[in-house]
């Protein structure tokens, strides 16, 4: 070993950790006939019996009893609330409900209660879209371009320009009727589905009553939930579950306003002209 | 700090987990010391390493449902929090660290004033040569102060030190060596000033 070796293991000698007991066997030997290695080695050995020393040094404690009071103040509260929180979730066999229903009558209720839902959140929805708000609504208004949406950027590759904007604050739009009228309904004429009415909007505009989308009308529609203008291909309306009239590669496009619930999927559509 | 007994401790664990006041105080008691004394051997001040060992089993009590054992002993959780804890007071200027009484008046680190009277490192466990090496551990960078606190002052091996500051185990050991080196250099620095201590060749040699 020469005194290079040993300065890599002198710490580790000093402090009495060195693993290999033939790497400790060679510094020893090395520092046997080294004198400035073992000095080296006494230095280390020093700075070691100081530090075992200061660790002796180092005892003092925080106040016992008052720290475990504060702790135990904690603890106390934070299980309390947790407890709290457990009783304030129930599972289903906590329920006192349970000992007169049995499981399919449970399934029944659900069924009901998910029907209910659906139907209450739709009428909602229709009627907060037909109010006339144009008063309040600059203010609140948000424009931007999604690049991804949730519900339609599968249908369309360059993403659709969507307009959006919230529920509780309608757009007072400057889109004449016109702009939109032969986008819809006049290349529908031939097709096989049946146009929807339209019905005539406080923003100038024709528009269908709100039609529930085959994969979303089973979702529950909570607080969250916004109108968003898009535009669109009508081909993009079969991804939506949409029945598709006349040509489906048509490139045509169409506006509709799609309800989007808090978590960005589109629940109905209606067509605007 | 060393894990006592882990069948023990995972019992504890479980007990606070459930809730049982009893188990987390019989924790506090047989880990709080340690923590307290890493704390102190960091901050260089008691008042600190108070706040810092109460904020750590304050930290434990909401995170204790958090705690996985598989990722490692629960003395390297403490110290792990009793560490980011120092570092935020560090960071927030609330540490004490005695570096400022080791300038002088014009400012400049005086490493004279680290080490006590006579030969520093002839019986570095007289009181004076202790505190002087206390000040000048709390000297250290934090990155050298940090692995000489854990494994020289707490004994604790290297592969668990590397486990608790999220290091290599390779740059735990060459910190300390580094860190060891500069400890003796500033505790050997009255004897560069004519002070009479001893002679140290902390150099290499080149045989």
């Amino acid at each position: 070993m020469n005194c290079h070796e040993f300065e890599d293991f002198v710490v580790d000698l000093a402090r009495g950790v060195v693993a290999d007991s033939t790497v400790g066997t060679r510094c020893w030997a090395h520092a046997a006939i080294c004198p400035r290695c073992a000095d080296r080695l006494l230095d280390q050995e020093k700075l070691t019996a100081g530090f075992e020393a200061l660790t002796a040094h180092t005892d003092a404690k925080p106040e016992l009893e008052q720290v475990e009071a504060i702790l135990r103040r904690e603890f106390r509260s934070h299980f309390a609330k947790n407890d709290g929180r457990v009783a304030s979730r129930p599972t289903t066999w906590d329920y006192p409900m349970r000992a007169w229903m049995s499981p399919g009558q449970w399934a029944w209720v659900g069924a009901a209660a998910v029907l209910l839902l659906s139907t209450g959140g739709l009428l909602t929805v229709t009627y907060r879209t037909k109010l006339p708000t144009a008063g309040t609504a600059n203010n609140l208004t948000v424009t931007k371009s999604i690049e991804s949406g949730p519900a339609i950027a599968k249908s369309n590759a360059t993403g659709p320009n969507v307009e959006r904007e919230h529920s509780k604050a309608r757009v007072a739009r400057e889109n004449s009727v016109s702009e939109t009228h032969q986008s819809v309904g006049e290349k529908n004429n031939s097709t096989t589905p049946e146009r929807p009415a339209f019905h005539s909007t406080a923003h100038d505009e024709l528009a269908t009553n709100f039609y529930p989308l085959p994969y979303g009308s089973g979702l529950p529609l909570d607080e969250g939930w916004e109108i968003v203008r898009v535009s669109m291909p009508r081909s993009a309306l079969a991804n939506l579950g949409v029945p598709l009239a006349g040509d489906p590669g048509s490139t045509e496009s169409i506006r509709a306003d799609l309800v989007l619930g808090e978590d960005g999927l589109a629940r109905a559509i209606r067509f605007v002209e | 700090m060393t894990d006592p007994n882990p069948a023990n401790e995972k019992d504890l664990l479980e007990r606070i987990k459930a809730g049982d006041e009893e188990a987390f105080i019989q924790l506090y008691r047989e880990r709080h010391p340690a923590v307290y004394r890493f704390a102190l051997q960091m901050s260089g001040s008691a008042s600190v390493a108070d706040d810092v060992t109460q904020e750590v089993f304050l930290a434990l009590i909401r995170e204790v449902s958090n705690y996985d054992p598989a990722r490692g002993p629960l003395s390297g959780y403490l110290y792990g929090m009793a560490r980011n804890i120092v570092i935020d007071h560090l960071k927030g200027g609330k540490l004490h660290v005695s570096i400022t009484e080791a300038e002088d008046d014009d400012g400049h680190f005086s490493s004279a004033r680290l080490v006590a009277p006579g030969d520093p490192l002839g019986d570095l466990t007289r009181d004076e040569a202790v505190e002087g090496l206390r000040k000048a551990v709390l000297a250290l960078p934090e990155h050298y102060r940090e692995v000489v606190v854990l494994c020289d002052l707490h004994e604790m091996n290297y592969d668990h030190a590397a486990q608790t500051l999220g290091l290599a185990v390779g740059t735990v050991r060459s910190r300390l060596h580094r860190a060891r080196d500069l400890l003796l250099k500033k505790m050997t620095a009255k004897a560069e000033t004519g002070a009479g201590v001893a002679n140290l060749k902390t150099a290499r040699c080149a045989l």
